[in-house]
Formats: C-alpha cells, sequence, structure tokens
C-alpha cells in the first residue's frame, strides 16, 4: 500500500514531512476494505455453505429471504444483533467477554499479508508466511480462553481439544510452507506469487513432487487449523454441545462464527497464493500486470476464482468426511503429516539442486506432475459417474429451487 | 508386507476412500432434491400428495349415520360424542355429532366400528387455531333423521370424503362462536330427511 501512498502524496502535493500520516490514512482505507470483503465473504460464505449442504443431504436450504435465500446471513446476523449478551453466573466474567476478539483479530490480521492483486496488498512482509503462522496462533488463545473461562464442561473440553489440535498441526502447516519456501527462495507472499507463473505448469504445486505433496499437507493442516470438519473436535456438535462457544450468545457468538468463515476464504488465499498462482495472468510478466489496472482488476478476478475453488473444496470435504477421532487427529500428525513434511523439506533441496544443474528436468517433472492432478481429477469424475449411476435417479442440474 | 509397506498402504487407502466419498456427495448435487417446500410452494394441493389411505381429520357423512353410538362407545378417549332424542312425531333424531378434535389421536377405532361408515378419515389435516374451543367440530347443525339399513341412498347423496371437513375447518381463524344445541322439531315443524331425493 506504500505505493499508493506515495502516488497519493505526489498527487496531492503534500509535503513530504506528512509522510506517516498519508501512509496511516491509506491504511486505514484499506484495512476498511479488506475488513468489509471479508465480512461479506463470511456472511454471504455461510448461506452459501448451507445451501451445498442441503443439495448434499437431498435438501433445498435456506431460500426464502431474498433472492434464493441470498440475505438470510442478513437475517441471522440482525438475529444476534438483537440476542441478549448472557455471561454465565459461574464464568470468569473479564476473559469470558474478551475471549472472542484474540479469535476474530488472529483471522483478521491475515489480511495484513494476504495479496489482492500486484500492488493491492496491506503490506508485502518479507517473512509474510512466518507472519501467517504467528497471527493465526493468536486463535489457539482465544478459543481456550473461551473454552476455560466459561466454567462449563462441554467449553472446556472444546477448548483444551483445540489447543492440542492446533499446536499440532501447526508444525505439518510450517514444514510443508518451508516445502515450498526452499525453490522459491523468499517468505513474502508476494515473491512466491512472483515466483510462480500463470499457466499451471508453473505454479508451485506442480514445481516438483514434494510440492504437490506439500499442497495436500498443507490443505489438511490447514483445514484442522481452521477447526474444520472432518478436524472439527473442539465444536463436535455431536458430543460437545458446540464445544468452546457453548455459553455464548448475541454477538459473541457471532464473532466466532465469524472468524470461522472468515478463515474459509484465508485458507483459501492462502493456498492460492502459495501454491496455485495467486493473481498471475498466464502469459503476462508480473511487473506489467502491476502496472495496469485492467490486469490488476483481471488478476483479481483469477486470485479470487481460484480460492472459491478451493473454499467450494472445503464446504465439499466439511459434508463428505466423519470426524477424527482425538487419537486418530493426533497419529495422522505425528506418524504421517510431521515424518512426510520433514522428508519432503530434505528432497525439496536436493531437487531444487538438481533442477538448478538439469532445468530440463524441472520442466518435465511439471507437466508429469500436472498429468497426475488430472488423472486424479479423472478418477473422481469417474467415481462420481458410478456413484451417480447406482441411484435410480434423473439427473438434475437445477440449483435455484 | 512390513510395517513400511503398510505405512504406504495406509496412505493410498485413505486418499482413495477420501475420493470416494467425495465423489458419492457430488453425485448428490446433481440429484432432484426430495423436500417438499410445503406450505406455499407445492404446486398442487396438499392433500393430494398424501397416502389415500392417510388418517386425518375425522368426518362424519349425515345421509349415512344411523345413529348407533358404537363410534362414541368404541372411541377410548372420548372424543366422540353422539345424541339422539325423541321428537314430538315420535321419530328419533340426530341432535348432536361432535368431534373434539384436540383430543382425538386418529387410532381409527371408530371409522372400524361404523358399520355403514359414516364416521371416516379424510386427508385433510390442517386444524391449528388460536382457540381450543374451536377445535370440537360440530357435524349437526338441525335435528336429522337417521339413515336406516333398509332404505335405498343415493350415493350422490353423499358427500365426498373431506368435502365436510372442509367446509367446517374453512373459518377456523374467524372468532369462536359458542354452540347452539339442537333441538328434535316440535310437532308444527315437519323434519327433513337429509339425503332423501
Amino acid at each position: 500500500m506504500n505505493v499508493y501512498a506515495q502516488t497519493l502524496m505526489e498527487w496531492l502535493k503534500v509535503p513530504e514531512a506528512y509522510l506517516v500520516y498519508v501512509r496511516i490514512g491509506v491504511f486505514f482505507v484499506y484495512a476498511l476494505v479488506a475488513l468489509t470483503f471479508g465480512a461479506l465473504f463470511a456472511g454471504v460464505t455461510s448461506w452459501y455453505e448451507r445451501r451445498v449442504a442441503a443439495r448434499m443431504q437431498s435438501r433445498i436450504g435456506p431460500n426464502r429471504v431474498g433472492p434464493q435465500g441470498i440475505l438470510q446471513w442478513l437475517c441471522d446476523g440482525v438475529k444476534c444483533f438483537l440476542k441478549e449478551d448472557l455471561v454465565p453466573k459461574e464464568a470468569d466474567r473479564p476473559l469470558f467477554r474478551l475471549a472472542p476478539y484474540p479469535v476474530f483479530i488472529g483471522i483478521v490480521s491475515t489480511f495484513v499479508v494476504l495479496p489482492f492483486s500486484a500492488t493491492v496488498v496491506g503490506s508485502d512482509l518479507n517473512v509474510g508466511l512466518v507472519y501467517l503462522i504467528a497471527i493465526t496462533a493468536l486463535v489457539v488463545a482465544g478459543i481456550l480462553m473461551a473454552g476455560w473461562s466459561s466454567n462449563s464442561k462441554w467449553t472446556l473440553l472444546g477448548g483444551v481439544r483445540s489447543a492440542a489440535q492446533m499446536v499440532s498441526y501447526e508444525i505439518p502447516l510450517a514444514l510443508s510452507l518451508l516445502v515450498v519456501v526452499v525453490p522459491a527462495g523468499t517468505l513474502s507472499l508476494q515473491g512466491l506469487i512472483r515466483f510462480q507463473g500463470g499457466a499451471p505448469w508453473n505454479w508451485l504445486v506442480f514445481q516438483s513432487p514434494m510440492t504437490f505433496v506439500a499442497f495436500f499437507l498443507f490443505f489438511t493442516s490447514a483445514l484442522a487449523e481452521g477447526n474444520r470438519t472432518p478436524f472439527d473436535l473442539p465444536e463436535a456438535e455431536s458430543e460437545l454441545v458446540a464445544g468452546y462457544n457453548t455459553e455464548y450468545s448475541g454477538l459473541r457468538f457471532l464473532f466466532f462464527f465469524f472468524a470461522e468463515w472468515m478463515n474459509l476464504y484465508v485458507i483459501g488465499a492462502i493456498v492460492t497464493a502459495v501454491f496455485l498462482g495467486g493473481w498471475r495472468i498466464p502469459g503476462v510478466a508480473w511487473q506489467r500486470q502491476a502496472g495496469s489496472p485492467l490486469l490488476e482488476l483481471v488478476g483479481f478476478a483469477l486470485y479470487l476464482a481460484k480460492s472459491l475453488v478451493v473454499v467450494n473444496v472445503i464446504i465439499w470435504l466439511r459434508w463428505t468426511l466423519p470426524r477424527l477421532r482425538i487419537d486418530q487427529l493426533m497419529k495422522m500428525c505425528w506418524k504421517y503429516f510431521v515424518p512426510i513434511g520433514m522428508v519432503s523439506i530434505v528432497l525439496s533441496m536436493l531437487f531444487t539442486a538438481l533442477v538448478t544443474a538439469v532445468p530440463l528436468l524441472g520442466r518435465i517433472t511439471s507437466i508429469g506432475l500436472l498429468v497426475l492432478g488430472g488423472l486424479i481429477g479423472a478418477a473422481l469424475l469417474r467415481r462420481t459417474a458410478y456413484a451417480f449411476s447406482s441411484f435410480p435417479d434423473k439427473p438434475y442440474f437445477k440449483w435455484m429451487v | 508386507m512390513g510395517s513400511f509397506g503398510k505405512y504406504f498402504r495406509n496412505i493410498r487407502n485413505s486418499a482413495g476412500s477420501i475420493l470416494d466419498g467425495m465423489a458419492v456427495t457430488l453425485s448428490w448435487m446433481f440429484r432432484r432434491p426430495y423436500t417438499i417446500q410445503y406450505p406455499d410452494r407445492i404446486g398442487r394441493p396438499v392433500q393430494d400428495l398424501i397416502a389415500p389411505r392417510f388418517r386425518g381429520l375425522l368426518e362424519v357423512a349425515l345421509p349415512l349415520c344411523t345413529g348407533c353410538q358404537l363410534c362414541q362407545r368404541t372411541c377410548p378417549i372420548e372424543v366422540i360424542l353422539v345424541e339422539v332424542k325423541k321428537g314430538a312425531d315420535g321419530n328419533r333424531y340426530l341432535t348432536r355429532f361432535d368431534i373434539d378434535v384436540s383430543k382425538c389421536m386418529v387410532c381409527g377405532l371408530c371409522a372400524e366400528a361404523c358399520p355403514t361408515g359414516a364416521i371416516r378419515h379424510t386427508r385433510e389435516f390442517e386444524m391449528s387455531c388460536d382457540d381450543i374451543r374451536k377445535l370440537v367440530l360440530h357435524y349437526v347443525t338441525e335435528p336429522v333423521l337417521p339413515y336406516k339399513p333398509s332404505a335405498r341412498i343415493d350415493a350422490a347423496a353423499v358427500p365426498p370424503v373431506g368435502s365436510i371437513v372442509k367446509r367446517l375447518t374453512r373459518d377456523r381463524h374467524a372468532p369462536y362462536v359458542p354452540y347452539v344445541p339442537v333441538e328434535p322439531p316440535s310437532a308444527e315443524a315437519p323434519p327433513t330427511r337429509e339425503g332423501k331425493p
């Protein structure tokens, strides 16, 4: 955003001494825009997820408020606003009231480094990935606070589970990001995007077999970090009522859910930026993209589209997979993800050295991995066709019911 | 196969089963949802969607009622109240046939006991209202001569199933009107025989 502050100063002919204030103002505006974007995304996604879930369960879902029920989230929000902000009698009052904010801040702060397009980014930190991992750790603190201060069995169990889960999964999360950092040689998100190309075979997923594995590793760990199904043990509805947020109501309850749905976009955006080429347009150099507003807009649309695909997959997974047991969760992390991540880092280093010596190998690997990804997609489609044919129903492509 | 092979087999199996599960949920995106959007977006009356032998609200076809009171005696929870009184002309008259919908558990015993099929279940079920007294359905509004099994009756005189209860429950949101007891006719007023041509 510093570029825009500079441009604004030259345009308004502000003396150099006021640079700090202009920068603060520009950042403030950017923060408002980013927050609004996140809030709108979270709201609409809450409705969209319910519609998708309904169709997967042969229902229709909310379709009454506004066209196709698209304003349902506003109604839910207003309802939560009007509800009483209850604090249980035996609860630790200040902690209970404070707890939603770390969760919310932890998710919202990621918008500082998450880019929207080539130049529209809060701050292109050179330690962007480290910042991301560090700031999302605030969520654990908030959830643990909520779980402890509510003074209820359910919330405490939820909070403790969440702490165990999130602390464990931060390790494979960081490891899988390191696998990508090795070939790219940068921790900045914009740097990672610039390192990649627009075309799929230039994306970091298909850069090497190790990054391909790291993609799935990161995606799964991010789900576990964000308490999404199948890793939603902290709020397991069938076991813990609602987990850490059981005792909450009204606006504070809303904050938790707000953060959860905004986290969907955050996961999608990080995956897109790190693995799926971010805002890069195929065949356009990033320097050109940074210069023209039109290309920036196209880049943003591409970025959003890719993120939405990832968000869709997350929603899809949520309504497919059953919840893991806590021991299975830990086993998966410590016996599978961490060793695989560590081996991947070592192999990634070796591979990077090898590719530097033989550039042709890198190109062949990328194409091969792209074909492998296509094969996985084809297998999925084949199985879908099989699952579909096993049911005596006519195809029904009308989604606006 | 050692433990090393088992390790990788586990990974492969879990990936494959996740893919399988995702294929199943995806296939449901292309199937028709089974939800019926009752009450306002179904296209045709909801009564037509219900099974033909659905046990809904009870109704009485008075042209068929013999006044035997079998239904009243069969009912385990005293939902039905039938009164037969003698008129001045010496005939027995049906003066009351009440069904308390608020108590009825739709067991269907009365409909089975009825020798002529006068009391029967309908496919109507929409009976929500703001006053429990409105849930007592009064079928007799004027004294009626009971049906005699020996008499011939025109099939057209028996109202179709559901039409009577539909008429009775139509004004269920209107204010409550107390029921006026029906008395058998005195000698001056000649009785009418409902259902006779």
